[in-house]
């Protein structure tokens, strides 16, 4: 029987055996290819075809002021997406669409029918309008959350804080400056199409959120700057104004207000004009204020000392075939008088004394021709030039603050530097940190240099309080306390004629407060006040109505004593919630 | 062959009680082993899928709260958010001047007292 068949059975089932092998080993084979080698490449290949990655904005970390008070923060907001080779009915969709999101039809349309696997339809839209495109449950139309940031203090400290755009980007101020801390880690959702037809969508890893900011600037003493300089602009009729108050001691900037302000959640419908921040992008003249500089240099170097004669000559000089007035007549004047009434005559004689290397050397170690390193962003760093470029009438036109440009940061700065006892202190908005960890990291104040001595920053405070008791600043002086301060009215370059405008000034006034231990420096600067306008009568009465309130605030009672101020500082400390 | 015919009458016969005895009499120590393993195996594997079940329950339960969670922590912020807003400084006082008639205290009027 088994003979009949011609081969042995035990080779046969050998021979099937070995088939079996051979087709077993390329099953094998091909399964290996698929499955360890191409697992990814085809992995990816196939998530590709029915899944998406749709990247949404990361979220970013809150901005609170000094005492933990909340500025800006991120929530979750519904943005409506299309994949539209999902879409059944371009038209019909959009028409629905359309209706709910009040955008155009054909806008729409014209997305719905792009050859692009993911298009935005509408990002960060209303809850109501959420709720109402999810109801229409549109086969190839979803909706993901994605951080949307809110500006709940709306115009407040805007310019300072700047803002984000619509993928949380920061565009301007301090959501510029501090990009890489508050925005976290990338977020994305993966979306796909489930069993029905409908999109559905998970997050597709766990990120880190942005980190925390705690400002220096505290929401009280903002607000008081910010109403108290808008009711000067309009007052005035002034086309601008920027009011800084700033801890002399640390460099922290307490309020930061800029008039006119803007709404950072509308900032698309904003002119960049207003979106400025002009107290570090705008350089001015800085006019008399700059004596300040003039006579810490002439104190430092021994060359003049406060009781010191200057003849006013008739309230004019000649400098370089230029005449230089003062507003008023003066005869003999002491150097004190020369800053109380802010004598032009007295500073050009003043600015002859300590010559053009001596005062170029002071006017850059306050800090001006650079930035002043504060940590927000677009500021200008001012011209001053150097000695060998100066005409014959630089010395005495710098000597009255002219030939010069500084920003209201850079001059804030000097004045603090004389208030802290001479050291020019680096201006910083940022006081903390809190990482998503939960770990706090503090800033630190920096002295940049030592530029006068205490015992010149001394003489200097007893002339600056002289300014507010009986000279051009009389207008900043508050019942209680003894005010420090200079005033300043530079006459604007006319950018038609070339020369200075008979009618547009700037108005100054920088100081400090209380000036035996001061706690703040204010400086208020009001841009083309209208009609008769001065330092002493537009700028200083702001100062004194901004330096009133925050020191009733901060609780520093009027006439203490040192010991007493310091014991309360710990009161405007940082709260961190 | 007869008494196999009469054998297989009388067990016909048996009632359902008196046969189940015997049966079990009848079962080999290797058998009821075997039914003891498969018994075990049985429950282990009922366990399996009831403890299965039950992970896969608690997974969507843990998503079900921890989405509640997410949106709750969502609302507490939106909530934070608005108490932001409307402890604004200048709508505060915008509302104690015009609604409460309130305005700024005149110098001398703020007494500071010192801590005991």
């Amino acid at each position: 029987m088994t003979a009949s068949f011609g081969t042995p059975p035990r080779a046969r089932i050998a021979v099937l055996a070995v088939l079996l092998a051979a087709l077993l080993g390329v099953v094998g084979a091909r399964l290996y290819v698929i499955q360890i080698i191409r697992h990814e490449r085809l992995g990816t290949r196939a998530e590709g075809q029915y899944e998406r990655r749709i990247p949404v904005a990361a979220k970013r970390g809150t901005i609170y002021d000094r005492r933990g008070r909340m500025l800006v923060i991120t929530l979750d907001a519904a943005s409506v997406f299309a994949h539209p080779g999902l879409v059944q009915d371009p038209s019909a969709t959009a028409t629905r669409l359309a209706r709910v999101l009040k955008l155009p039809v054909r806008e729409i349309q014209a997305k719905l029918r792009s050859d692009q696997p993911f298009v935005w339809i509408q990002r960060q839209v209303d809850p109501e309008q959420a709720e109402a495109v999810s109801r229409l449950s549109l086969p190839g139309v979803g909706l993901v959350p994605e951080g949307k940031r809110y500006y709940p203090k709306k115009d407040l400290a805007a310019h300072l804080i700047g803002f984000a755009g619509v993928d949380n980007r920061g565009l301007e101020g301090l959501e510029l400056a501090y990009e890489r801390l508050l925005t976290g880690g990338p977020r994305s959702f993966v979306s796909r199409v489930d069993a029905r037809g409908s999109i559905v969508f998970r997050e597709s890893k766990e990120t880190h959120p942005g980190a925390d900011l705690y400002l220096t600037i505290d929401e009280v003493i903002q607000h008081v700057a910010e109403r108290e300089l808008d009711a000067a602009v309009r007052r005035s009729g002034a086309r601008a104004g920027t009011a800084i108050v700033m801890d002399p001691t640390t460099g922290e900037i307490l309020a930061l207000a800029n008039s006119p302000a803007y709404n950072p959640s509308a900032y698309a419908s904003t002119s960049p004009a207003f979106r400025r921040n002009r107290a570090l992008t705008d350089p001015y003249e800085p006019g008399s204020t700059f004596k300040l500089v003039l006579a810490a240099a002439a104190l430092e170097e021994r060359l003049v000392r406060p009781d010191d004669l200057f003849y006013g000559e008739e309230g004019a000089i000649e400098v370089a075939g230029v005449t230089i007035r003062d507003h008023e007549k003066h005869g003999w004047m002491t150097f004190r008088d020369v800053m109380a009434f802010s004598s032009n005559v007295g500073a050009v004689k003043v600015g002859m004394k300590v010559g053009k290397e001596r005062f170029y050397s002071y006017i850059t170690s306050f800090g001006f021709g650079v930035p002043t390193g504060v940590d927000l962003p677009g500021e200008n760093h001012g011209v001053i030039r150097q000695p060998r470029h100066w005409s014959q009438l630089s010395l005495g036109a710098l000597s009255i603050g002219h030939e010069i440009s500084a920003t209201a940061l850079q001059m804030i700065s000097a004045m603090s530097a004389v208030a802290n006892g001479g050291s020019l202190i680096r201006p910083r908005a940022l006081l903390a940190v809190r990482h998503p960890d939960g770990s706090v990291e503090e800033t630190r104040p920096l002295a940049v240099r030592r530029v006068i001595s205490s015992e010149t920053a001394r003489t200097l405070t007893s002339i600056l309080t002289e300014v507010v008791e009986r000279g051009t600043g009389q207008g900043a002086a508050l019942p209680g306390y003894r005010v420090a301060g200079k005033t300043g009215t530079a006459q604007k370059l006319d950018r038609e004629t070339g020369r200075y405008s008979p009618t547009k000034v700037v108005a100054f006034f920088v100081g400090y407060v209380p000036a035996e231990d001061p706690r703040l420096a204010i400086l208020v600067m009001v841009d083309e006040p209208q009609g008769i306008a001065w330092g002493g009568t537009v700028a200083a009465p702001v100062f004194r109505e901004i330096a009133r309130e925050t020191l009733n605030y901060l609780a520093s009672p009027p006439v203490t004593s040192p010991e007493r101020v310091a014991g309360r500082r710990d009161e405007a400390s940082p709260r961190f919630n | 062959m007869a008494p196999e015919v009469r054998s297989g009458s009388i067990q016909q016969e048996l009632p359902f009680g008196v046969r189940a005895r015997r049966a079990k009499r009848g079962l080999s120590p290797e058998l009821k082993q075997k039914l003891i393993v498969c018994g075990v195996l049985l429950l282990g594997l009922l366990f399996y899928v009831w403890q299965h079940i039950q992970v896969v329950r608690l997974g969507y339960q843990i998503e079900r709260h921890r989405a509640a969670q997410a949106s709750l922590t969502q609302e507490g912020k939106g909530l934070r958010m608005e108490l932001s807003r409307l402890r604004s400084l200048k709508r505060v006082e915008e509302f104690a001047r015009r609604e409460l008639g309130m305005v700024n205290p005149r110098p001398g009027q703020i007494i500071q007292l010192e801590e005991p």
